[in-house]
């Protein structure tokens, strides 16, 4: 059997779409397109179908599936996507380099793994200044990987964490120099997170409502609710509480209650902003909310988990608050939310 | 913690429409799994508070607003099963009928309508579970078991009844509607047809579990077990058998539980066919995972039950599960079997010889499974670190390999400290069960553990490097701390616990550690003898006290420090210092009640303790009574603070006894009987009921005895006598040898309690009271008196001392008796010569020996009444029988001095001073009666003698005094300076002169007897 038609029954066997002689897929939301890629750059994926080449903007690429990829890296992407960095570092591990067909699935594998240790650092397992080497290599190396920007904006990210905040905005303005206005928008959203991290409200509300100010289209939606997000935990810190809870409730109100990272970081606002205003019960509730619902983003479970634990104090439940902390401390060893 | 099977009955009950069809999609808010979540977690206040908030939210869908009530039920009824007062679990469940009603009223023909309908009915289940729960406490006697477990299986039947009609009610509802295809389009009719169906599954599924949970009400082997469980099985399987095809999840679940029927029955070949089968099925998502892992459980059980004995299996089937599903962590089923995992591998690794390569790898894998659940909290946690004690394991953290980081070092000691920890609290639920076999390995266990944790925690400190989180390090310190306290290294302690206490005060170890601190310097306080480094302690543990204070001021270690530091001013004596600690209490510390009741106590002691050492006669200074009131507002304050908990301890019934007491004392009978019934803390109700802190004899003793006075000063007289009864019985029933000694004591000490009474009223001049407490006796005791059964020995002779002690309670010392003290010793007289009459006329009616007390409770009376030769000549027949004994020579010599005090019979203080009615003994010529001057003679090597020994010599001189003045001239001097000597002598010889209570008797007829000389009055020397 040749490794074609292996892989072509393997494809099937994985619920994926394989026209006949497609090697390479293109999935556009749910669209998968077929063919060869051949070539790759930050901004496009070159794929030769049986119509003719095609130049697909990254932007519109949700994801890509290369001919002759090991099957450990699928399973690693959807462990990804199901937020299971870990299982996903595991899987990745065994992969062996030199068996890679191709530059393009070599890329994508080094990606992944400094996507998960990124990940899992920001969640607090692993270390931020390793995971943020790893990544930084990766930019460095692969500036025609389709991940590029993407990759960008995980090193600010890391920088941010690591309080490193003028670092980090070099590295999202590289993220709005995209040539597409969400990837801006992106960019003012992670630069406004940047200086709401570092303390300037002020700054850091400005650049939210640049993003909420700018026409609204369909693919930016959601980068338009983190951005009233995080419009909402500035109005908090600034003491408008009311309206920060109106704003977050807004989200919470027309989100998909299956996107756990929007709404463990809309309810985690939520929690914020009813903790300013004292309203602890309420607060509380919110926070539970992360903790059991949408637990599966690390970094946002552990500033629930922290949150909680403080409030478990406050209401005098010191059973509860030592649970939390001890969870805390467990799962998310390194988190910047785990007190000194 | 809940039967496994009731968490799955309520899981099924309140999440139906979860697990019976595909619940609504795309709601807004996700509440449907918020809620079970969060009572899931057990968070039942925090689901409660989301409804109240939902109720009032713009967030809260239209679906969730219809039936918040419901849902508040179903959340409280699950509350009440992890409540563990009593009284909170009936207010819980009282609650959630009320909210179950408010939602049917409002909402009859809501698809949840029949699910509100059941659970009203479980309402009658979960009653009758309580009762079940009640009946299996450790402190239940036999018959209270039979009772409750009688009361629990008729709330069962109450409930079967209801769940029958309901069942009957949805048959019905089913039977109009069609039963084959249905128009696709008609979707009303598809669902009113799918949700009869649920219905009627939900109620047959609760009803079996009802015949369940009464079948395990019924002891193991009955006749009756086994016929309810055959009857829930073949329901469960019913279930199974006809909704298998329809319903995903309701026959899965009906079919894991006829195995764990089967099971229960012993079956374990056809359960485990079942578990197997269901292991097996398909499913592993969701709700089918849940039911999988509460199947495996069960798997396991049956497995490795030691009638099975296949831990080989049980491997196999744990090993099959944790290799299909990884993640499960904090799932307390997935900890559970994690759990049974652990012991198969033990059981595994048990069956096989020392040396088999295979054991090793069994005792392993049993370590790493058991050392992952114990990073979980819960209730399967300590349950791991209780078996990871197994001695299978030996000692892991063997000293070969020495820490090379912090990290390890600190693992390395807090795996042994965690050890050490897990061993003690073993060892003392042994210890308290009566189970010692373990004793000499836990504590062995303990010191390991102990000081290897030392060694790591103190290489740890020598490894910390610039990243080491400080909070690891903190903990730490706190565990040393601890550990230092347990090794009695108490500076060591202090410092470590103080250090860490006021340095890092956000520290999650800061406030536990300020305890420890505190607690080493109360035990650098109570070990050292007076002086500086006592006061050192004393002003540290007032320092740490002041700082937990000032920085977590409502906290409960805040409330503990200073309960800690009353408790130990009460136990100094500074009652004073107890009290300004105790107002330092927040008024809802925890541990508040306890400490008023110790200081109430502490206080009425103090108070009885002073009355002792008045001088007779003496007025108690009014600052006393305001003692006494405190006393009573703290005994009254921590009785009305104790918590709904499950059983009262010694402690808090001595409090009560104490409170019962001074009401007594302050001539309010009616309160102390109220204090006594009280159901929750009575004493009396407590011994009726025969609880473990009222079974020791002291305490029933007195019991009965503040009991029968408060009846008898509140004209209850059945209960009196009732009380009295009680007493007797409960005297003989303890296997008193000396029983009938023991009572008369005891009725001796009630006649003295009565005389101390009348005596106190009468001095504060509350003659209302003396009045009352008296007429309250007198019927009582006429009562007694004049029965015609039921009397014996103990019970006249305690009618007659309490005359006695009455009229000694109206009877003013030092002059004649009054009209009240001379009715109540003609009537004393009476009652002692009855008793006398009777045992003359039977010689079993007295114990042995026991009429020449009732000659000399004569004589006395006799005295007091005027009649001394009557009086003398009873005491001499006494004496010419019994001449040592100490009571009759007193009296006798007191007759004497009485005697001599009236006209014209002054000779009779020279008998009362050297004694009379002279007697051949021994060939010898001797005085029977020995007299003041002998009997001191006599006593004065007896330590339990001395009050009698400075009673006589005071009276020697006093006779002397008092003689003297009927003479003149030199013979009056060498008399009265005779009667001087009689006292300095005895103050040269004894300088304490008995205590206060004698000195001041000495010391005021010193002056007298000085006066008379014509010398300066000053009394005694100081001492």
């Amino acid at each position: 059997m040749r490794l074609g038609q292996f892989v072509m029954i393997l494809a099937v066997g994985l619920g994926m779409a394989a026209p006949a002689g497609a090697l390479d897929t293109v999935r556009l939301g749910k669209t998968p397109l077929a063919g060869q890629i051949t070539g790759m750059t930050a901004q496009q994926v070159t794929l030769d179908r049986q119509t003719g080449s095609e130049n697909i903007s990254v932007d519109r690429i949700t994801a890509v599936y290369f001919e002759g990829e090991p099957p450990a890296l699928n399973l690693a992407r959807v462990a990804v996507a199901n937020g299971r960095f870990e299982d996903a570092q595991e899987i990745l591990s065994k992969i062996d380099a030199s068996a890679l067909p191709n530059r393009y699935v070599v890329e994508d594998v080094e990606y992944y793994k400094a996507l998960c240790a990124a990940r899992l650092a920001l969640g607090g397992k692993g270390t931020i200044r390793e995971a943020g080497g790893q990544m930084a290599r990766f930019v460095a190396n692969y500036r025609d990987s389709y991940h590029w920007y993407e990759a960008n904006e995980l090193v600010g990210d890391l920088l941010v964490a690591n309080r490193q905040f003028a670092a980090a905005v070099k590295y999202y303005a590289v993220v709005g120099s995209a040539p597409w206005p969400r990837y801006k928008m992106r960019s003012d959203v992670a630069v406004g997170r940047a200086l709401l991290a570092e303390g300037k409200t002020a700054d850091a509300l400005a650049a939210f409502d640049k993003v909420l100010a700018a026409a609204a289209d369909p693919q930016s939606e959601e980068v338009r609710q983190l951005a009233q997000l995080g419009k909402a935990r500035c109005l908090a810190e600034q003491g408008q509480t009311d309206q920060a809870v109106q704003l977050v409730q807004e989200i919470l109100a027309k989100s998909d209650p299956e996107n756990a990272v929007l709404n463990a970081q809309a309810y985690n606002a939520l929690g914020a902003a009813l903790r300013k205003a004292q309203k602890t019960q309420d607060a509380l509730l919110a926070f539970l909310h992360v903790h059991l619902l949408y637990f599966s983003s690390g970094e946002d479970h552990a500033e629930a988990l922290a949150n909680l634990a403080e409030l478990w104090n406050d209401t005098r439940q010191p059973q509860r608050a030592a649970e939390a902390r001890e969870l805390l401390k467990q799962r998310y060893p390194n988190s910047r939310w785990v007190s000194p | 913690m809940t039967h496994p099977m009731r968490r799955l009955v309520f899981l099924f009950a309140c999440g139906i429409p979860w697990l019976l069809a595909a619940g609504p999609a795309g709601a807004v808010e996700p509440w449907q799994p918020f809620l079970d979540r969060l009572r899931q977690a057990q968070m039942f206040d925090m689901a409660l508070a989301y409804l109240d908030q939902m109720a009032t939210s713009p967030l809260c869908p239209s679906e969730l607003k219809d039936v918040l009530d419901y849902e508040a039920g179903v959340t409280l009824m699950a509350q009440s099963r992890t409540l563990r007062a009593p009284s909170e679990r009936a207010q819980a469940l009282d609650a959630a009928q009320q909210r179950l009603g408010a939602f049917l009223s409002a909402h009859r023909d809501h698809p949840m309508a029949a699910s509100a309908t059941i659970q009203l009915a479980n309402v009658l289940v979960e009653r009758g579970r309580m009762k079940a729960e009640d009946a299996q406490r450790p402190v239940r006697l036999p018959d209270e078991k039979k009772q409750l477990l009688e009361e629990a299986r008729a709330l069962y039947d109450e409930a079967k009844k209801e769940f029958t009609r309901t069942e009957e009610h949805f048959v019905e509802a089913l039977k109009g509607l069609p039963t084959g295809l249905i128009d696709p389009k008609d979707v009303k009719l598809i669902d009113r047809r799918a949700q009869a169906r649920r219905d009627l599954v939900q109620a047959r599924i609760v009803l079996a579990t009802v015949v369940h949970e009464q079948a395990m009400t019924y002891p193991e082997e009955s006749k009756r077990r086994k016929e309810l469980l055959k009857d829930a099985a073949a329901r469960f399987h019913d279930v199974f058998d006809k909704f298998n095809e329809r319903n995903v999840y309701a026959a899965p679940f009906a079919r894991m539980n006829e195995g764990r029927c089967h099971k229960e029955l012993g079956d374990f070949k056809r359960a485990g066919e079942i578990f197997d089968e269901l292991l097996l099925g398909k499913g592993d998502q969701g709700p089918m995972r849940d039911l999988k892992i509460k199947t495996l459980v069960l798997a396991l059980q049956v497995a490795l039950d030691p009638k099975v004995n296949k831990p080989a299996e049980a491997i196999e089937k744990y090993e099959a599960w944790l290799a299909a599903a990884p993640g499960v962590e904090s799932n307390p089923d997935a900890m559970a079997a994690r759990i049974l995992g652990g012991r198969a591998y033990l059981e595994a690794a048990r069956a096989l010889g020392a040396s088999d390569p295979k054991r090793t790898k069994l005792v392993a894998s049993a370590y790493q499974t058991l050392e992952f659940v114990t990073r979980f909290p819960g209730e399967q946690q300590r349950e791991a670190r209780v078996l990871l004690l197994d001695p299978l394991f030996g000692k892991r953290d063997a000293p070969e390999t020495t820490p090379t980081t912090f990290a390890e070092a600190r693992d390395r000691g807090r795996a042994a400290f965690e050890r050490a920890q897990v061993a003690d609290a073993q060892d003392r639920i042994d210890l308290q069960r009566g189970v010692t076999e373990n004793h000499e390995r836990y504590v062995k266990e303990i010191a390991e553990g102990r000081a290897d944790a030392k060694r790591c925690y103190q290489m740890a400190l020598g490894m910390i490097a610039p990243e080491t989180p400080v909070e690891d390090v903190n903990v730490i310190r706190y565990h040393l701390a601890h550990l230092c306290l347990s090794e009695e290294d108490y500076y060591d302690a202090a410092v470590l616990g103080e250090f860490l206490a006021d340095r890092y005060p956000e520290s999650a170890a800061a406030r536990p550690a300020a305890l420890v601190a505190l607690g080493a310097f109360a035990r650098l306080f109570n070990a050292a003898a007076p002086g500086p480094t006592k006061d050192f302690a004393h002003a540290r543990m007032i320092a740490v006290a002041n700082a937990i204070t000032e920085r977590w001021p409502a906290s409960t270690e805040a409330a503990d420090a200073w309960a800690s530091l009353a408790q130990m001013a009460i136990l100094g004596g500074d009652l004073a210092r107890a009290r300004e600690y105790f107002e330092k209490l927040p008024a809802d510390a925890p541990g508040r009640a306890t400490a008023a009741l110790r200081l109430g106590r502490a206080l009425w002691e103090a108070y009885l303790d002073a009355n002792r050492a008045d001088a007779p006669g003496a007025a108690p200074p009014p600052e006393r009574e305001a003692t006494l009131a405190q006393a009573r507002t703290f005994l009254a304050d921590g009785l009305a603070r104790l918590p709904d908990e499950e059983e009262v301890d010694l402690a808090v019934l001595a409090a009560a006894l104490s409170l019962a007491q001074i009401d007594l004392r302050d001539g309010k009978p009616a309160d102390a009987a109220a204090v006594l019934e009280n159901p929750k803390f009575g004493p009396l109700a407590l011994v009726r009921a025969k609880r473990p802190a009222a079974s020791g004899q002291q305490t029933i003793q007195e019991t009965y005895k503040a009991a029968l006075r408060a009846y008898v000063a509140t004209r209850q007289l059945e209960k009196a006598e009732k009380a009295m009864d009680a007493l007797e019985k409960a005297i003989q029933v303890g296997g008193d040898a000396e029983a009938a000694a023991t009572l008369t004591r005891i009725y001796v000490a009630l006649g003295r309690e009565l005389q101390d009474l009348l005596e106190s009223l009468r001095k504060e001049g509350k003659s209302q009271e003396m009045a009352q407490v008296a007429e309250g006796f007198e019927l009582f005791l006429d009562r007694i008196a004049q029965r015609d059964e039921g009397n014996t020995f103990n019970s006249l002779y305690w009618v007659a001392r309490t005359l006695s002690g009455m009229a000694a309670g109206f009877d003013a010392p030092g002059g004649p008796p009054s009209a009240e003290a001379e009715k109540y010793y003609k009537k004393a007289a009476a009652a002692h010569q009855k008793i006398l009459d009777l045992a003359k006329k039977d010689n079993a009616f007295a114990p042995a020996g026991a009429t020449w007390g009732v000659e000399v409770g004569l004589a006395t009376c006799l005295r007091r009444l005027g009649q001394y030769d009557k009086a003398m000549n009873g005491l001499v027949d006494v004496l010419r029988q019994r001449n040592t004994m100490v009571d009759a020579q007193v009296e006798a010599a007191r007759t004497y001095q009485e005697w001599a005090a009236t006209p014209g019979n002054a000779k009779y203080y020279l008998f009362a001073i050297s004694g009379g009615r002279a007697w051949q003994k021994d060939g010898r010529r001797v005085n029977i009666v020995w007299g003041w001057g002998k009997i001191a003679k006599m006593v004065s090597r007896s330590a339990k003698h001395m009050d009698v020994f400075h009673e006589a010599r005071l009276n020697l001189a006093r006779c002397r005094l008092e003689y003297a003045l009927t003479l003149s001239g030199a013979e009056r001097k060498s008399t009265l300076q005779q009667a001087e000597r009689d006292v300095t002598v005895t103050a040269l010889l004894y300088p304490e002169l008995g205590g206060p209570k004698w000195r001041g008797q000495y010391d005021s007829l010193l002056k007298k007897i000085q006066e008379l000389l014509g010398k300066k009055p000053v009394g005694l020397e100081k001492p």
